[in-house]
């Protein structure tokens, strides 16, 4: 058997005696040693004091200020969940939750400064702008560093802005209209522990009518050591119009915990179309506690394509509330979880309106002693009629010392409804490895080729960029190399 | 006595909102002195012995292996189960139940030599008022074949039944035991829905299946809408043993339901085929867990359900495959048939991993009669009530019909077309 040899990697063997590689995740892990005097941090912890001294940093307005001190006493009031992976590593006492490069935020990528701007060129956001991207923005610890969005675009009247500036700018009231009402600081701890430290993060405004045929995309990198990162991303995406929007993450890996608990809130007007993909890619020693929801109005439609390849342990269910009479959900992901990671995934669909449709596909993939939790809920409301979902969910194991469960719960108030569900749990066919042998492919690259497949109802989904990007990134889990 | 109970916890926790983890069984009933069943007469190789207390019976379990330490590895995931030696579905509040309440088990030993498709039926006949908890543990030993139905219910028809001329059972009152089922199945006192009797009925029923013995446990329950029912059940088979448990919850207007399958051995073999009929007011809370240990085991669970009018059904079901239980295959089906706007029906089929090398599938169906469907049989001149019945029918007969007593086929399919005239 062959395994690449062109990158270095650590290879241990199962009991099987089949080659595992513990992961190169080069490309995502370097780290650019921060200079203390470059950056302004608050104490580690959680006080009133620290949300204050975060609110003046961030010249807040009033309103803001009191919704964040509110949301501290509810964090300090909601118990940690007790299902789901344990997180007692996570000691919120040591967690910085403001760290931001004292360089403002620029719309010239040559302004951004040297060490932030080679964080992302190595990640190829740059490039990925020039050739991709109608529009970008990138968060570096809690700020933006940079932000722009093409002229055409802007033409149109799309916003496409840090969260900052809509706070405080033209679209105040809208941003004040909506910030944190589809996820409430009481939904659950670390939404209110968002509400209360949020930073960074970006707005969108798409005009009714407005079909943005490139994405916009934003891209959150996690630099500083033991530091938490809670972007908010609020995107309202008006009557007719039509955006499709790419969240990027990464970190490099420390030997302390990181936490990321941001927070997405998606308006989808009356016949809109919203497709909302993410690449997440957190470093294995961050939490990554992230809460996503989506509310659909009559004819309109939201796509979630979700990648999720890092982070130590993950809680992420993003949710769509189907409100509107025909309006239409999909959620389309897949979740690979290696050495030392344990991933709680899936999706929520909240059926309100009549004649709504939801469709969920996963595919969940563990190796190396990785925990793969597939969850999800379905709830079609007393009054949705004509309603119909269907989930279809996939597990792959790559060896025995790894886990994968699958928790769909499904609840239905009517009669007037359909629901389809359908699990499945397995291994990668001895006959199909064999067949690709026998062609010349290695065994570890057959293996590699085999989950790309199982993986390739997400990938197709994604732009081709993308896709080459998650392709590359099951491989770097498969092969390491 | 007064017990508030926990039961049918979700192997694993999920979120809290959804109200899936656990049932609440609030209980402050004083039960009647407990009833032992004595058969007049048993099959040679059939023996039972009457009111064995709960740590006795322990103590049994123990001598014969049941239990297995690597449950206690995984206890945080299972921190209701893992204070059992033999698990149920139920869980452990039950155990307490029994033992506070100094409920004696029946203990049915079947002998190798017992090698028989003919039924022996247990009839636990209700009147009004009764509070009533019951207690078996049924040892079939090595290469031993039985079927045993356990038939809960508010009348005594078939304790009508004249006893078999081959003297093997005789039918008693209150212990209808007959192998000779052959009552008319035009009896139109069959399959009558009353509600005016109200009762408990809590039942817990272990089986423990030695290598090659075969078992199909078949329990039918048709109390009165005024019973609250609870069937607290347990598994645990050998190697190439087969267990097939066959259930019918037709007439109780509040039932809880566990079942927690052990496959221990090598090649065991486990089938469930579940029938319900959730009627208006009326409410069911499910768990079943089959849990696979052994290399090639093999288990199938089918649910057929209909609800009907504001029915609240809770279902939870578990395919958990272990670390060592290789070329394992697991397969759970739900199909729910949706008949009242104000149905409450939920549902959480769990597949768990930790062996790479198995087939799990679990599937669930929930809806309506499809408009398809309606109109075909509408356009061959049946009517959409009538048309809601044949689908109902087909649905739990296609269970019932793996009972092997005609008499209590025709009794279940009376019953579909009482609910639906």
């Amino acid at each position: 058997m062959e395994i690449r040899k062109d990158t270095p990697i650590d290879i241990e063997k199962d009991k099987d005696g089949i080659l595992l590689d513990d992961v190169n995740r080069e490309l995502y892990d370097f780290k650019d040693e921060e200079k203390d005097e470059d950056f302004y941090k608050v104490d580690e912890g959680l006080t009133p004091d620290i949300i204050r001294e975060i609110s003046e940093e961030k010249n807040d307005p009033e309103w803001m200020r009191e919704f964040r001190l509110k949301s501290l006493e509810i964090y300090n009031n909601i118990e940690v969940p007790d299902w789901g992976p344990p997180i007692d590593g996570l000691d919120m006492d040591r967690i910085v939750t403001y760290v931001r490069h004292k360089s403002d935020m620029k719309s010239d990528w040559n302004e951004v400064p040297e060490d932030i701007k080679n964080a992302f060129e190595k990640l190829g956001i740059p490039q990925a702008e020039r050739e991709a991207l109608a529009g970008v923005g990138a968060q570096y610890d809690s700020e933006l560093v940079y932000h722009n969005v093409r002229e055409d675009v802007k033409a149109d009247g799309v916003i496409y802005t840090d969260m900052e500036s809509a706070l405080t700018g033209e679209y105040a009231d809208m941003v004040k209209e909506h910030f944190m009402k589809l996820v409430p600081p009481t939904d659950h701890k670390f939404a209110a522990l968002h509400g209360a430290v949020w930073s960074g993060g970006s707005f969108v405004y798409v005009p009714k009518g407005v079909k943005v045929d490139i994405p916009l995309q934003s891209y959150f990198r996690l630099n500083a050591r033991g530091a938490g990162q809670f972007e908010h991303t609020l995107i309202i995406v008006d009557e007719e119009a039509d955006l499709h929007f790419i969240e990027g993450c990464s970190a490099p890996k420390y030997n302390v915990a990181n936490l990321h608990a941001g927070c997405v809130e998606l308006y989808v007007a009356r016949n809109a179309h919203l497709r909302y993909s993410t690449i997440e890619n957190w470093s294995k020693n961050m939490y990554n506690l992230n809460t996503k929801r989506a509310l659909v109005e009559e004819g309109g439609t939201i796509e979630w394509i979700s990648g999720s390849f890092g982070s130590h342990e993950s809680y992420l269910y993003p949710t769509s509330v189907l409100k509107g009479d025909d309006s239409h959900a999909e959620f389309t992901g897949v979740t690979f979880a290696g050495k030392g990671q344990n991933l709680d995934t899936g999706a929520k669909m909240i059926h309100i309106g009549r004649r709504t449709s939801s469709f969920i596909d996963t595919k969940s993939i563990c190796k190396s002693g990785g925990i793969s939790t597939y969850r999800s809920s379905v709830v079609i409301g007393k009054n949705a009629e004509g309603a119909k979902a269907s989930v279809n969910c996939g597990s792959l194991m790559l060896d025995s010392i790894s886990r994968s469960d699958t928790v769909p719960a499904i609840e239905m108030r009517t009669d007037k409804a359909d629901v389809g569900h359908e699990a499945k749990i397995g291994r990668i066919s001895d006959e199909a490895v064999f067949y690709l042998m026998s062609r010349g492919i290695t065994e570890a690259e057959a293996r590699a080729m085999i989950v790309s497949g199982f993986a390739s109802p997400v990938s197709k989904e994604l732009p081709l960029e993308y896709a080459a990007e998650m392709n590359n990134l099951i491989k770097l889990e498969m092969e390491g190399g | 006595m007064k017990l508030n109970a926990k039961v049918n916890n979700l192997p694993v926790l999920t979120m809290n909102s959804l109200k899936l983890n656990a049932a609440p069984l609030d209980i402050d009933i004083e039960f009647k002195e407990n009833r032992t069943l004595k058969p007049a007469c048993l099959p040679k190789g059939i023996t039972v012995e009457s009111g064995v207390g709960s740590d006795e019976l322990a103590d049994r379990f123990k001598k014969l292996g049941i239990g297995n330490p690597k449950e206690m590895i995984v206890a945080g995931k299972y921190p209701i189960y893992n204070t059992q030696g033999f698990a149920t579905g139920m869980g452990s509040d039950i155990d307490k139940l029994m033992k506070l309440t100094g409920t004696g088990a029946d203990v049915y030993t079947i002998d190798s030599s017992y090698k028989s498709d003919s039924p022996i039926l247990l009839h636990y006949v209700f009147a009004d008022g009764d509070n009533v908890l019951d207690n078996t543990f049924i040892h079939a030993k090595e290469g031993s074949e039985s079927t045993i139905i356990m038939y809960y219910s508010c009348d005594d028809l078939i304790a009508d039944i004249k006893p078999g001329d081959d003297g093997k059972l005789a039918a008693d009152k209150n212990t209808g035991l007959s192998d000779n089922l052959t009552a008319d199945i035009n009896d139109d006192r069959l399959g009558i829905l009353t509600a005016d009797k109200k009762g408990f009925s809590g039942n817990q029923t272990r089986v423990y299946l030695e290598k090659n013995a075969k078992v199909h446990l078949i329990k039918v329950q048709m109390l009165d809408k005024g019973f609250l029912f609870f069937d607290d059940i347990g598994g645990y088979s050998e190697a190439d043993s087969s267990f097939e448990v066959t259930k019918l919850e037709l007439g109780a207007g509040n039932v809880y339901d566990g079942l927690n399958e052990a496959q221990m051995g090598y090649r065991s073999d486990f089938r469930v085929n579940y029938g319900y009929i959730g009627l208006p007011d009326t409410v069911c809370d499910i768990n079943y867990n089959d849990v696979f240990w052994g290399k090639k085991s093999n288990g199938v669970m089918r649910f057929n359900e209909a609800l009907i009018g504001n029915a609240k059904k809770t279902f939870r079901g578990t395919v958990d495959f272990r670390e060592g239980c290789k070329a394992a295959s697991g397969d759970e089906q739900e199909d729910v048939l949706l008949f009242g706007e104000d149905i409450v029906n939920k549902t959480i089929p769990l597949i768990l991993g930790e062996e790479e090398d198995v087939e799990g599938r679990h599937a669930a169906t929930i809806g309506k009669l499809s408009d398809d469907m309606l109109f075909y049989m509408q356009s061959r001149g049946i009517d959409k009530r009538k048309a809601e019945e044949l689908m109902v029918e087909a649905s739990i007969t296609s269970i019932s019909s793996r009972i092997p007593s005609e008499e209590l086929q025709a009794r279940i399919t009376q019953y579909i077309r009482n609910v639906f005239s």
